[in-house]
């Protein structure tokens, strides 16, 4: 059985009123996680397993056995969580009466641009200050 | 001594004998800058609202063309590239700043000079400089938060021509200690040309680097500058629509406020979660700017009031 966390420091990640913000210093994309793919997050990050999960959203998710788990494959290969051996974190889930919809990462990369902007450059005391590569 | 401190007794040594310091109170910090007078006199004019202050500085802000050879600085010290001329670099310790810049300045480092060193130093205070545009009345602020072409700028000056105060249009530091609060770091603004005819009680300086106008509020309506004002709300400009103001859920604001200020200003994850902390306890709008801009500063002051 695995168990996830926030792949900090790269990603940090932010939950208001139920919606989640997540940013990916490393490559300047950032999701947004809204409903049920919040509900997920909450719960991946407090380390829940996958059956966890789906144990306890399975009732508001239809088909939650196949959704979450794929969700959870979205959110390993984006390097936003990282398998822990942490303990699980017990959380109060919102009660919703509604049905959840399918759980969606919306993706942003308008930033990235940003980010290549800035070249890597080394710190090298012999040489004094960093060398700076050339710009992209 | 630690590698940073000694590589700035090495810095001090190297200061030009004509450097001057010019001291200024920003976001309730004392700041000393020191350079050579020409360009001081540029990298401060930005500044210019802003009040001085007695005794000793908090941080001192060394600023040159040219750097002493850097040896290393161990791990108390780090370097930064000017967001704006990525081959200027910038030592930012616990009290000491060295800045590298060109001269004469480009017109964005003449408009938020420091910003990254600022950034940087202020958010180990608890004060967060975010991608954002701040109005006030007496008694509120509200900040103005979006993307580029959001319309930030433009509501903010009509803002200031219709008589409300002014905090910044770019950018202005947040700290939520206490209430939230907004304070000014810089008494510039900027506008696409575009828009100069609806903005014609401003001035704009001709600028051969920036696409935009611009212009120094500090010599034209320094009555209006405020230093510092509780945020009552944060409002999304939104071009179009019928004027008015529709909440928004705080991630929809998070979304408009955090990528800017983060990737830009190279914020860290404690900016982030200061941005998120201030969109929790202040109530969040959307903005619909309508298709009469004279109308819109009358609505801001009368919602402000109300809020």
């Amino acid at each position: 059985m695995s168990f996830y966390e926030l792949n900090s420091p790269q990603v940090a990640a932010e939950v208001l009123d139920g919606e989640a913000m997540v940013i990916d210093f490393k490559n300047g994309l950032y999701f947004s996680l809204r409903g049920s793919a919040a509900l997920i997050w909450a719960l991946v990050v407090a380390h829940h397993s996958v059956s966890s999960i789906a144990r306890q959203l399975e009732t508001r998710l239809e088909n939650a056995d196949q959704l979450i788990p794929e969700f959870i494959t979205q959110l390993l290969e984006k390097e936003l969580i990282r398998v822990s051996s942490q303990e699980t974190i017990e959380i109060e889930l919102p009660s919703l009466s509604q049905t959840l919809q399918k759980p969606e990462l919306e993706l942003f990369d308008d930033m990235q641009a940003l980010l290549l902007l800035d070249p890597i450059h080394e710190v090298e005391p012999s040489r004094g200050w960093p060398v700076t590569s050339k710009k992209v | 001594m630690t590698q940073a401190s000694a590589f700035i007794q090495r810095v001090i040594g190297t200061r030009p004998k004509e450097a001057q310091a010019r001291d200024l109170m920003l976001a309730n910090q004392k700041i000393r800058l020191i350079g050579v007078p020409e360009l001081l006199e540029q990298s401060t004019e930005a500044f210019l609202h802003l009040p001085t202050f007695a005794g000793l500085p908090d941080l001192t802000i060394d600023i040159r063309t040219d750097l002493p050879k850097l040896e290393d600085i161990g791990s108390d010290g780090v370097l930064y590239l000017d967001p704006y001329n990525q081959d200027m670099l910038q030592f930012l310790s616990a009290d000491f700043a060295l800045c590298q810049t060109n001269f004469p300045l480009l017109t964005y480092q003449q408009c938020a000079p420091f910003v990254q060193i600022l950034r940087a130093w202020l958010e180990k205070k608890s004060i967060t400089v975010l991608h954002a545009a701040a109005i006030a009345t007496k008694h509120a602020s509200a900040l103005l938060i979006g993307r580029g072409g959001s319309g930030k700028s433009t509501t903010a000056l009509l803002a200031l021509q219709a008589g409300l105060d002014f905090l910044g249009d770019d950018y202005c530091a947040v700290s939520l200690e206490s209430e939230p609060m907004v304070y000014s770091l810089y008494s510039s603004a900027k506008f696409h040309f575009d828009n100069a005819a609806r903005l014609n009680f401003l001035k704009p300086r001709k600028n051969p680097d920036l696409e935009k106008a611009f212009v120094m509020l500090s010599k034209t309506h320094a009555p209006q500058l405020v230093l510092e004002a509780p945020i009552r709300a944060v409002l999304l400009p939104t071009l179009g629509g019928q004027l008015g103001f529709e909440a928004v859920h705080p991630q929809t604001a998070l979304l408009a406020l955090a990528p800017n200020s983060l990737f830009q200003l190279r914020s860290s994850q404690i900016g982030f979660a200061q941005m998120s902390q201030l969109l929790r306890t202040v109530p969040c709008y959307r903005l619909y700017l309508g298709d009469t801009p004279k109308a819109v500063a009358p609505a801001i002051k009368s919602f402000l009031e109300q809020v």
